[in-house]
Parts: C-alpha cells; sequence; structure tokens
C-alpha cells in the first residue's frame, strides 16, 4: 500500500474522527439508554425503585420488570384508560395552545429584528437571549413570584382600581402557557428572524416597482417567501411544547399535567418503570408524527424552490 | 435621436444626493426623449446607480428634480411611480411561476384576470418565452430570467424602463447575444429606457446617448461616436475604449500651425482647428487602432515616433502592441487587425508609428 493510498483513506474517514467525542457520547448517554428504556416499555413492570441495578435480576422482588414477558399491554392500558387518555389529550391541546400563542408573539417580533436598523437590531436580539441565558427553574420561579395572589402583577391591577381583589393567575392554564411560551419563543424568533433575512430584498423593492403597497408586497412577497423558515421555527414550537415539563409542573395544577411530568410520576412515584417508559415512547410518537405530517407539508409548500 | 422636436420623457435637474458626508451625486441634469436608449455609464460608485435608484423612487433625492413627463416625482412614493425596473439580481419572485410574476403588476393595479392574461401572453410572446409561462424562476436560465424580468415592467407599459447593470450576471457568450436582443427588444417596444452599466462596451454597442458619469458628476453626453470620438475630458477617453494619453506643451510651429510637444521629442499636430494658448499644458489622446506602424522610416516629420515593442497581444482578429517610446518613459498602444492571422512585429522590434492630425484629440482643460 502506497502512501497516497493510506492518506486518501484516512481523508475519508477523518470527518468520522471529528464526530467521533459527540457520536460516542450520543451513543453511550442517549441511545443506548433510550433503546433500554425501551425495552423496559415493553415487560411487565415489576414493583422496584430500581435504583443501582441495571435490569430483571428476579432477586427479592428487585429488577425493573418481569423477566420473560414480552408484552404490549402498557401500550394497551395507557390507551384504553381513561386517566391517560385525558393527559395526553390535554398535552396535545396545551401545545396547540403553546404554538399559536408563541408564532403569534414572534413573528410579529422576528419581522420587527428583520426591519430594525443596526443597533436596535442588536438590542433587541440580546432582550431575545436574555430569558435564555438565565436558568430555567429561576425563570419559572420568577413567574410564580410575579404571578401569584400578591405579586407585582396582581398588586398593580389592584393599585390602579383595575380590580378590587387579586385574580388568580398562578396554578392556572394562563401561566403554564406564558412561561412555555417565555421558554420556546427565544428560539422560534430567532429562526424565523434568520429565515426572513435570508431574504433577497430586492424582492420587495421589485413588488413595490411594480405597484405593490408596502402591506401588498409584505402579504405577496415577504410572508410566503418567510414561510419554509418558519415552518421550522413551527415545527420546534410544537415539538417542544409536546414536551412540556417544567411549566406544569411548577406553574399548573393536579388537572394540567401532561404526558412528560407523568412520567417520572409513573416511574418513581408509583414505581411502574414499564408505565412511564411506554409514555416516554408515546411522547416521542407524537412528536415523530408531527414531524412526519410537516415535512409532507413543508414537501408541497415550498416545490418552486427544487420545481 | 435627441432631435429638437422630440418629446421629452424623463428631466434630471440639478440633482444630488447626500450620504452622511458623502455626496454621491453632485447636483447633475440631464434629459431623456421619448423612446430614447440612454445609457449611463461610470466606475463603481460614480453615482450611477443611486441616481438610477432615485429616478426609480428607491431613494431620496438630498435636492433638485426629477419629473417625468412634465410631472414632478420627488414625492411621489415608489409604488405609484409608472416607472419599471430590472435588477441586476432580475428579483423574480421564486414563488411565482413566469405567469404569476409577468401578472404582479397588473394583479397590483387591480387589471382583471381575463386581461392579466392575454397582456402576459402578449409580453412572453414578445420576449419569447411564451412556453415557459408554467416554470418556476428556478427552472430557467439567466438569460431566460433576464427576459422574464424585462417583460414584467414591459406589461405595465410604464413611462420610462430603468435597466440596473441587467447583463453583469451573465456569462461572456450570452453577455453578447443579450446585447443584440435587448437593443432590438428596446426598438420594437419603443420604450424610453435608462440603462446603467460600468461596461463601456454595452454601451457603444446599444446607446443612443451615452452620460458618463465621475466622482458623482456627469463629465459628458453625447452619441457613443461624439463620445468615443470627441471625449472632452481625459477620464472619458480613457473610460470609453483604449488609448494612448501624453501630456504635453503647446507651441506654434514655424509654419504657423498648432502643435503639442510631448518630452521634448514627440510632435503631435492636431487638425488646424484646435487653438491653444503657447506654452499651455495640452493632453494628447490616440486611439491604438489609428495608429499605423511601419519598420521604413515615414515622410513625415511629425506625429510620428519611434519605439521598440515591448508586448504583444494577440486576440485573434487583431493584435494589440504595447510599444515603449520616448526612451522608454512612455507606452504608446497600437493595434492592427490582423485578417491573414500573423502578427506583423514580434517584441523587441523596432517600429515607425505614424498617425493621422485628424486622430488626434486634444484635451484641454485637465
Amino acid at each position: 500500500m502506497t502512501i497516497s493510498t493510506l492518506s486518501d483513506r484516512l481523508s475519508r474517514y477523518n470527518k468520522f474522527f471529528l464526530l467521533s467525542p459527540l457520536l460516542f457520547f450520543l451513543i453511550f448517554f442517549f441511545a443506548g439508554p433510550l433503546l433500554w428504556l425501551f425495552r423496559v416499555s415493553l415487560y411487565q413492570s415489576r414493583g422496584s425503585s430500581g435504583f443501582g441495578i441495571g435490569g430483571a435480576d428476579g432477586k427479592e422482588g428487585g429488577g425493573f420488570y418481569v423477566e420473560g414477558t414480552w408484552t404490549l399491554e402498557n401500550y394497551f392500558k395507557f390507551f384504553q384508560d381513561e386517566y391517560f387518555r385525558d393527559i395526553m389529550f390535554f398535552t396535545v391541546e396545551l401545545a396547540f395552545i403553546v404554538t399559536v400563542v408563541t408564532m403569534l408573539v414572534s413573528y410579529p417580533m422576528a419581522y420587527y429584528i428583520y426591519k430594525a436598523g443596526a443597533k436596535l437590531k442588536t438590542f433587541l436580539l440580546i432582550i431575545v437571549i436574555l430569558p435564555k441565558l438565565s436558568n430555567m427553574l429561576v425563570l419559572v420561579y420568577g413567574l410564580q413570584i410575579l404571578l401569584a395572589n400578591n405579586g407585582w402583577i396582581n398588586k398593580a391591577l389592584v393599585g390602579l382600581n383595575i380590580i378590587d381583589e387579586p385574580v388568580k393567575l398562578v396554578y392556572t392554564l394562563f401561566s403554564v402557557v406564558v412561561s412555555k411560551v417565555l421558554l420556546i419563543a427565544p428560539y422560534t424568533i430567532l429562526v424565523i428572524t434568520a429565515a426572513l433575512h435570508g431574504l433577497d430584498r430586492t424582492l420587495r423593492d421589485a413588488a413595490m416597482g411594480l405597484g405593490a403597497s408596502g402591506t401588498r408586497a409584505f402579504l405577496t412577497i415577504t410572508f410566503p417567501l418567510s414561510l419554509p423558515g418558519s415552518y421550522v421555527a413551527l415545527l420546534i414550537t410544537i415539538v417542544w411544547a409536546l414536551g412540556a415539563f417544567v411549566s406544569p409542573l411548577l406553574l399548573g395544577n393536579p388537572d394540567l399535567q401532561t404526558l412528560a411530568t407523568e412520567v417520572p410520576k409513573q416511574t418513581f412515584e408509583n414505581v411502574n418503570w414499564a408505565m412511564g417508559s411506554a409514555i416516554a415512547f408515546i411522547i416521542l410518537g407524537l412528536m415523530f408524527l408531527v414531524v412526519l405530517v410537516f415535512n409532507l407539508i413543508i414537501g408541497s409548500a415550498i416545490k418552486w424552490r427544487t420545481a | 435621436m435627441n432631435t429638437e422636436e422630440q418629446k421629452v420623457v424623463l428631466e434630471v435637474k440639478n440633482l444630488t444626493k447626500e450620504f452622511g458626508d458623502d455626496t454621491a451625486v453632485k447636483n447633475i441634469s440631464f434629459d431623456l426623449y421619448d423612446g430614447e436608449f440612454l445609457f449611463v455609464i461610470g466606475p463603481s460608485g460614480c453615482g450611477k446607480t443611486t441616481t438610477l435608484r432615485m429616478i426609480g423612487g428607491y431613494e431620496s433625492p438630498s435636492s433638485g428634480e426629477i419629473r417625468v413627463r412634465g410631472q414632478l416625482l420627488n414625492n411621489v412614493p415608489l409604488e405609484k411611480r409608472n416607472i419599471g425596473m430590472v435588477f441586476q439580481s432580475y428579483a423574480l419572485f421564486p414563488h411565482m411561476t413566469v405567469q404569476k410574476n409577468v401578472e404582479y403588476g397588473l394583479r397590483m393595479r387591480g387589471v382583471s384576470k381575463l386581461a392579466r392574461k392575454k397582456k402576459a401572453a402578449e409580453v412572453l410572446s414578445l420576449v419569447e418565452l411564451e412556453d415557459y409561462a408554467a416554470r418556476y424562476p428556478a427552472q430557467l436560465s439567466g438569460g431566460q430570467k433576464q427576459r422574464v424580468a424585462l417583460a414584467r415592467v414591459i406589461a405595465l407599459e410604464p413611462d420610462l424602463l430603468l435597466l440596473d447593470e441587467p447583463l453583469a450576471n451573465l456569462d461572456k457568450r450570452l453577455r453578447d447575444t443579450m446585447r443584440i436582443e435587448l437593443k432590438k427588444l428596446q426598438e420594437k417596444v419603443g420604450i424610453t429606457t435608462l440603462y446603467v452599466t460600468h461596461d463601456q462596451e454595452e454601451a457603444l454597442t446599444m446607446a443612443d446617448r451615452i452620460v458618463v458619469m465621475h466622482d458623482g458628476n456627469i463629465l459628458q453626453v453625447g452619441s457613443p461616436k461624439d463620445v468615443y470620438n470627441d471625449p472632452t475630458s481625459q477620464f472619458v477617453a480613457g473610460f470609453l475604449g483604449e488609448t494612448s494619453s501624453f501630456q504635453g506643451k503647446a507651441r506654434v510651429a514655424s509654419d504657423g500651425f498648432n502643435e503639442i510637444v510631448i518630452d521634448e521629442a514627440m510632435i503631435v499636430r492636431p487638425i488646424a482647428t484646435n487653438s491653444f494658448q503657447a506654452e499651455s499644458s495640452v493632453f494628447v489622446s490616440i486611439r491604438p487602432e489609428r495608429i499605423k506602424l511601419s519598420k521604413e522610416k515615414q515622410t513625415q516629420e511629425v506625429n510620428c515616433t519611434t519605439g521598440i515593442i515591448d508586448f504583444v497581444s494577440y486576440l485573434g482578429s487583431h493584435v494589440f502592441y504595447f510599444i515603449n517610446i520616448l526612451n522608454g518613459t512612455a507606452l504608446l498602444k497600437a493595434s492592427e487587425p490582423i485578417p491573414h492571422g500573423e502578427a506583423s512585429f514580434k517584441v523587441g522590434d523596432f517600429v515607425h508609428a505614424y498617425w493621422q492630425e485628424d486622430n488626434v484629440v486634444c484635451i484641454t482643460d485637465k
């Protein structure tokens, strides 16, 4: 073997060398445990806290699952039990509300950033990113304080005589949605802003030169062309909203719980690892479904790009 | 084309544009006549595109007037001006078919669907793209996109067509073809057109008249023939076509004729109608194709020089010589048509160069 073929071979593989630390991490700490959880979801559960052991050892009632019981029972149970079905419907409902609100907040904000001058643009982008620089829990607890019965918002509303007594804001759907939007919107805004900045600005000039008013130029040119990028933002938003965990846990009430909050409840409170795993995979399934549907929609919506 | 009886379509008067401390366009004025194909040319940053954008309504002037058919346009918003602009990037709407692109302006003007269809078909056949109506811009070649961009504005029958370096994004061969097509199309439609480019060749081949801009000022306005043969400034002489230029001193010869002495060695005598102040500094320019070369000494005493060929540029149809003259202190460019395909001289050859009086251009201002 000559030196040149050896170096050829190295260069063919060196992109994998670059990837290997991340691949290693993903395989051992993400894909592996995930597959293992999937396996757990296909067994009967065994009431063990499971800490410190790695499977169905069968000793003294230990282990997460009963060996040799390959079954879809957990999944059947999920879809048959009204309790789980309600949680699933609420999760989807919440995701829908959060998505709609996030998009309604994000698109105008992104468009405003896109149109802003250089200085204002930098300032606005910092404002958008700022919540992401603080810890998520700090943010949610902050909201809890802000929205509390004796929080600033209620005090201000009472002080201004708009309301007579504090309105219950925290531990409601309102507070869950607000915090979830706050957590997701920065990503949505940044993705849409990037999509808008990718547009050719002369297209708007051209539209107006052809007689379109500013509004019509936006509606016929800027907006439709920003859609492919906005679909990506929408997808990120839905997937994030489906996985809502911290917001319903800390700002919701027992009626406002999602599939994500149900996973630790089943796993650790009910010591039902199999059910917890099954629910985790049902969330994943929902997300895959959304991605799948979206790929179909996006494919047909931007056929002009590849046509 | 600029005969007296022709109507003025566009009138630009004392137009100025300032960007902060920079003045991009400095108090320029020019007229554009009905059906005329006017070129504004100049190097990058000369203010030509800014001028075009002000006329189109994409920039607002700092001062001065822009009138189309007598109507002052300064405060008319872009979308209310009936001016068609073709952008360098074509700016076709990528999410619309060719048909929709062409219909866009008509749709914005509230033209009925039926009338839109009819007009779109008409202009698409004009640019010979009737079979491409259902395609998206991504499916078109550069030249086709160019034609769609033209069709899109022609459909509106604008008072004025503005073209911003429309051929700059095409490769050389296509550019040459499009040049002819564009000129023919402009003549066929008879649309008054303002064309901005830095490509002097485009201007010379297509223009009815040329406006040469430099550093925010208009240096010269005239037909391609006038501007090429009688440049009024050093810059224009050098910008349009090739030329050899020399700085010399004017004097009156013993036979009473004016002549210019360059480096006390080369005597250039222009046609007799030129008159200069004695001892004044004169700038002389001679086009390469008007210089003849010979191995033998010529009989004439003036308008000739000798030199050694420094470089030969073979271009197939003709040859370009760079000749060191005046003991190597100056360079003379001469070209020679070579129908036989062979260059007459080679590097290092000693040659006599000579030219006619009427081939000398004298510029006294700068």
